[in-house]
C-alpha cells in the first residue's frame, strides 16, 4: 500500500481493526501514524472533557433519584386518580341531569291541566246560547218572564 | 422436536424472568445507571437542565414499559435506547422552539453552554500560557463534536465516550451496523480534518 489511508481505512484503524494491510501500512507510514495518534489523542481529550463536564456532586444525584421516585409515585397513582375523577364526574353529571330533568314532567302535567281547563272553558263558552257577559241580563229576563206568567195565572183564576 | 421447543420456551421464560428481576430493585438500577444516562444526554444535547430532565424521563419510561423488556439486549443498552429516543425527540422540539423564539425574542438570546467554560483549570499549578493552550485544545476538540450532525454525534458519543460496541450501538439506536460504521467513519474524518487544521492552520 503506497498511498495514505483513505477515510474508511482510517476509520477502521481508529475503531480498532485487525486488518493486516492497514496495520502494516501504519507500521511503515509515519504520516498516517502521526495522524492516527493525533486523532486518538483528540478523541481521548473529548472523552475526558465529556466525563469531567458531566461530573456532579452526590447531592445532585440524590436529588435526581428523589425526583424520579416522586414522579414514579405520582405516575403509579395517576390511573386511580383518573378513575376516581371520572366516576365523580359521572356522578355529578347524573345528579345534575336528575335534578334538572325530574321536576319537568310535573310542570308539564300542570301546564297540560291548565290547557285542558282553558279549552273546556272555551268549549263551554262556544256552546252557550248567549255570551257569558250577558248572563245577569238573562237572569233578570227569566225572573221577569216567571213574574209575568205568575200574574197571568192569577188573572185567569180570580 | 417438542423437547427443543420446550427448551426454547424455558430459555425465553428464563430471560424474561431475569428481566423482571432486574426491575424489582428499581432504585438500585437508577443508582447504577443514572450517571451514564445523564453523561450521554449531556454530551448529545449540551444542555444540563434538559439532560437532567430527560434522565428522569428515561427511568420513568423504562419503568412504565418494563413489561416490554424481553431481555434481547442488556438493560443498560435498553435504557440507552430510551435515552437516545428522548434526546432525538427533544432536538426535534427544540427546532420548533427555535422558530418560536425567533419571532418573539432577539436572535442569539438562546442559552447555550460551552463545556470548556464549565471546567476548572486543567492544572491549577500550570502557568497561564499553558492553561490557555490546554483550554484552546479542549475548545477545539469540543467544537469537533459540536459540529457533527445529531445522529453522527450520538453514535460518536456512544462509541468513543461510552466505549460501546457496534452491536450495542445498533441495539440502542435501531440503526444497522453498516450505517453506524459510516457515521463513525465520517465523524473520525471530521476529527482528522480538525487535527490537521490545528497542526497546519
Amino acid at each position: 500500500m503506497n498511498a495514505h489511508l483513505n477515510e474508511q481505512q482510517f476509520g477502521e484503524l481508529i475503531l480498532g481493526t485487525r486488518d493486516q494491510e492497514i496495520a502494516g501500512h501504519i507500521e511503515a507510514c509515519d504520516v498516517c501514524r502521526a495522524e492516527a495518534e493525533g486523532v486518538r489523542s483528540a478523541i481521548s481529550d473529548c472523552r475526558g472533557l465529556a466525563l469531567e463536564v458531566a461530573e456532579r456532586d452526590e447531592i445532585f444525584w440524590a436529588r435526581q433519584r428523589l425526583a424520579i421516585k416522586q414522579r414514579l409515585t405520582r405516575h403509579h397513582f395517576a390511573p386511580y386518580v383518573r378513575w376516581v375523577a371520572m366516576a365523580a364526574m359521572v356522578l355529578v353529571v347524573s345528579a345534575a341531569f336528575l335534578l334538572t330533568r325530574t321536576p319537568q314532567p310535573v310542570q308539564q302535567a300542570n301546564n297540560d291541566a291548565a290547557d285542558d281547563v282553558l279549552l273546556q272553558q272555551v268549549q263551554s263558552d262556544i256552546e252557550r246560547d248567549y255570551p257569558a257577559a250577558l248572563a245577569p241580563a238573562v237572569l233578570i229576563d227569566e225572573e221577569r218572564n216567571s213574574a209575568l206568567s205568575a200574574s197571568a195565572k192569577r188573572n185567569s183564576n180570580p | 422436536m417438542e423437547q427443543i421447543a420446550a427448551t426454547e420456551m424455558a430459555d425465553v421464560q428464563g430471560i424474561a424472568g431475569r428481566a423482571v428481576a432486574q426491575f424489582e430493585d428499581f432504585d438500585a438500577l437508577v443508582l447504577a445507571e443514572q450517571r451514564r444516562i445523564y453523561r450521554v444526554l449531556l454530551a448529545i444535547l449540551r444542555d444540563p437542565d434538559a439532560a437532567d430532565s430527560l434522565t428522569q424521563e428515561c427511568f420513568l419510561k423504562a419503568y412504565e414499559h418494563r413489561k416490554r423488556f424481553r431481555g434481547e439486549c442488556s438493560i443498560r443498552t435498553w435504557l440507552m435506547r430510551i435515552a437516545i429516543n428522548l434526546a432525538r425527540d427533544h432536538v426535534k422540539n427544540r427546532r420548533w422552539q427555535f422558530w418560536r423564539k425567533l419571532f418573539s425574542e432577539p436572535v442569539g438570546s438562546e442559552e447555550r453552554i460551552d463545556p470548556v467554560d464549565q471546567l476548572e483549570p486543567v492544572d491549577p499549578h500550570a502557568s497561564p500560557e499553558r492553561s490557555l493552550l490546554a483550554r484552546e485544545r479542549l475548545a477545539h476538540v469540543s467544537a469537533v463534536v459540536d459540529n457533527l450532525p445529531n445522529q453522527q454525534r450520538a453514535v460518536f458519543v456512544l462509541r468513543f465516550l461510552e466505549e460501546m460496541s457496534i452491536e450495542e450501538i445498533a441495539q440502542a439506536t435501531s440503526l444497522r451496523p453498516g450505517t453506524i460504521k459510516t457515521h463513525l467513519f465520517r465523524a473520525v474524518s471530521a476529527v482528522r480534518e480538525r487535527v490537521k487544521e490545528r497542526k497546519n492552520p
